[in-house]
């Protein structure tokens, strides 16, 4: 029993982790909690879904062109928000974002409908048996990826010029821009990336959790993932995500199922309090 | 000056009169038609919209008028739900509504209906809290948790034989609420309950509850939750190899549920005011017709919405006026019989109806009989 909670644990912990790497990238190039990233993984689900199970798309081609479109929305998005906010402060911008999330929401609402849909797993319904433990293979597929992404994402902001002017704007806003850093371009790369991913989260997730206009609500465990994990960390969005799920397989498991957010919450405050930079976080 | 008043009134009359002059029986309709039971809330009011259409299509109301549907959106918050019927009964001037979808914003906004002297007529919440408060103006139609609840765990132990049964339902007032009725159940039964674990309504994770189900030996899960959580958990007992007989309360009749849970659906057992296979041709007449008007299976809810808006009519019709005191009085003691069969009301305003099962049998629901 304990290893099946620890393997479910990581399970759904993977899910947490891959909708948390799209908060990250924003945050490590603006300072800001993108609110509106459960959005971008709503929109990716409702695209892919849409191209392929309703417009009957082959599902590489509905898949490529969710992300694009997504990467798309996610630049609209800033456009159309944080672009006209002249010099912004960081609340301006969180304020932003939260304001899109709630657009977003209802927009999906009115344009997708109320409904619930289901999607069929990539790699079929059925867990396998390892090792005397239950195994379902989507969930493997979403840690793989996650951990894909974390490396590419880290090779990007390490290796390639774009990546290279997102940290210089985080490490110092005013030099950046002395150097000739535009701060709106860097802002409207991250935005559009973090689109992506949020399209690449959403079409990954979408077999386990269902679609629906408010799926995006995931996201708040993301962000409870990054508090664990440390917020400025690719690395910490997938330590933090899977320790969420376990920690919440676990609790619910052992302790008590009616009072398992409590107990959690309880430990998110503990973690606060002693290492309020996360586990793998830097600053 | 005074010419441009007499002119702008006259406009002001040309445009307000027809509307005047129309619709004279206005229904005001609540519920969630945003946030995260949005679905609901929609089929609840497509339901009512329907039923008004076909009547106002035969003449309307007769010796009454016509009716106009006016819906307001309360998200299922209980401010809202008062919020909502405020509006409704003093901004739109309803003569009766119709709402909530969830038993707490029913008994918030059900005191307005008191305090207004409005008969408020509900086709969605199950909370047995909802006709025990005294209100002298509430009427529900679907069927309270209590008699659903006892109707399953006595088919659960009688039909099905089941004998170690544990309870999974979800931390909202329904799950708790429901879930407690299922334990009182079991024990007047003197069933030892297996187990009775909760989760969050919007959880994506359940295999802490069901691996504890498994441990406790259960032979027969009785779920109390939305059909969206319900689905998830029952792809996840089968892939984590745990297998029960499913039960669960009406919640789960719904037709997404059998879509979402796939094949893992076959076998489930609910409690049941409507069954869309149902061959009775007034039943296939409104499915074939919400279908076709909605692009949406009919489901419990718009299909107890539907009979919910006949039996309104129904009293407006005998009652013969707007008089919202003789429509309430009328409502106590009519008999109607509609897609969800045939109901009446008790003196606290409960339903007064038959509680069937059905069973999910190649996709498609089955009643069984009991």
């Amino acid at each position: 029993m304990f290893f099946q909670f620890i393997l479910s644990g990581l399970a759904i912990g993977s899910l947490y982790s891959l909708v948390a790497i799209g908060l990250v990238m924003i945050i490590r190039a603006v300072d800001v909690i993108n609110f509106a990233q459960g959005e971008m993984v709503m929109i990716g689900a409702y695209l892919c879904f849409t191209f392929y199970t309703i417009l009957k798309i082959p599902f590489l081609l509905s898949v490529l062109l969710a992300l694009l479109l997504t990467g798309l929305a996610g630049f609209a998005m800033e456009r159309l928000s944080i672009h006209y906010l002249k010099k912004p402060s960081i609340m301006n911008m969180i304020t932003a974002t939260l304001a899109m999330s709630v657009i977003l929401k209802d927009a999906g609402r009115i344009f997708f409908g109320s409904d619930i849909w289901p999607f069929p797993s990539f790699l079929g319904d059925q867990a396998v048996t390892l090792l005397g433990l239950r195994v379902v293979p989507q969930n493997m597929m979403i840690l793989a990826i996650s951990v894909g992404l974390m490396l590419t994402l880290h090779l990007f902001l390490q290796k390639t010029k774009a990546g290279l002017s997102i940290r210089a704007l985080m490490t110092d806003r005013e030099m950046a821009s002395l150097v000739g850093i535009d701060f709106h371009k860097v802002v409207f790369l991250a935005f559009a990336l973090s689109g992506i991913l949020g399209a690449a989260a959403g079409i990954l997730i979408m077999p386990v959790i269902f679609v629906s206009f408010n799926m995006g609500v995931i996201i708040y465990k993301g962000l409870v993932a990054l508090v664990f994990g440390g917020m400025y960390s690719f690395p910490g969005a997938i330590v933090g995500g899977l320790l969420l799920g376990v920690m919440e397989t676990f609790i619910g498991g052992y302790l008590s199922t009616d009072y398992r957010d409590a107990i959690l919450y309880l430990a998110l405050i503990v973690v606060l309090l002693v290492r309020p930079k996360g586990l793998l976080g830097e600053s | 000056m005074r010419r441009l008043a007499i002119v702008l009134m006259g406009f002001v009359l040309l445009v307000c009169g027809p509307a005047l002059a129309s619709a004279q029986v206005k229904i005001g309709v609540f519920g969630p038609l945003t946030g995260p039971v949005a679905d609901t809330g929609v089929a609840s009011r497509y339901g009512v919209e329907m039923a008004a259409e076909e009547i106002n299509g035969a003449g309307g109301i007769k010796g009454v008028g016509k009716i106009e549907v006016v819906s307001v959106d309360s998200e299922c918050v209980p401010a809202k739900a008062v919020d909502a019927i405020n509006k409704l009964i003093f901004r739109d001037r309803a003569t009766a509504v119709i709402g909530d979808v969830c038993s707490g914003a029913t008994l918030a906004a059900m005191q307005v209906a008191a305090q207004s002297q409005t008969p408020m007529l509900n086709n969605t919440s199950t909370s047995r809290t909802i006709t025990a408060q005294g209100n002298q103006w509430i009427f529900r139609l679907q069927a309270a948790d209590t008699k659903s609840a006892k109707s399953l765990v006595e088919f659960a132990v009688k039909k099905l034989n089941l004998k170690r049964i544990a309870i999974l339902h979800d931390n909202d007032a329904y799950g708790k609420d429901g879930a407690e009725e299922v334990e009182k159940s079991l024990k007047t039964l003197g069933l030892p309950l297996a187990g009775r674990f909760a989760f969050g309504r919007g959880d994506k994770d359940f295999s802490a509850q069901l691996l504890k189900v498994k441990e406790a030996n259960a032979d027969g899960v009785i779920f109390w939750a939305i059909y969206f959580d319900t689905a998830l958990a029952m792809k996840q007992a089968r892939q984590l190899g745990i297998s029960f007989q499913g039960l669960g309360s009406d919640a789960m009749g719904y037709p997404k549920f059998i879509e979402l849970a796939g094949p893992v659906s076959e076998g489930f057992v609910a409690s049941a005011i409507f069954c869309n296979t149902n061959p009775d041709p007034r039943v296939q007449g409104f499915v074939r017709k919400f279908r076709e008007k909605y692009k949406k299976e009919a489901d419990p809810t718009s299909s107890c919405a539907y009979d919910t808006m006949y039996v309104l009519a129904n009293g407006i019709e005998k009652a013969g006026s707007l008089d919202k005191t003789k429509i309430r009085d009328a409502l106590r003691g009519i008999s109607y019989g509609g897609v969800t069969g045939k109901v009446s009301f008790d003196s606290t305003g409960d339903s007064v109806r038959e509680i069937f099962h059905v069973t999910i049998k190649d996709g498609k629901f089955v009643k069984l009989s009991d």
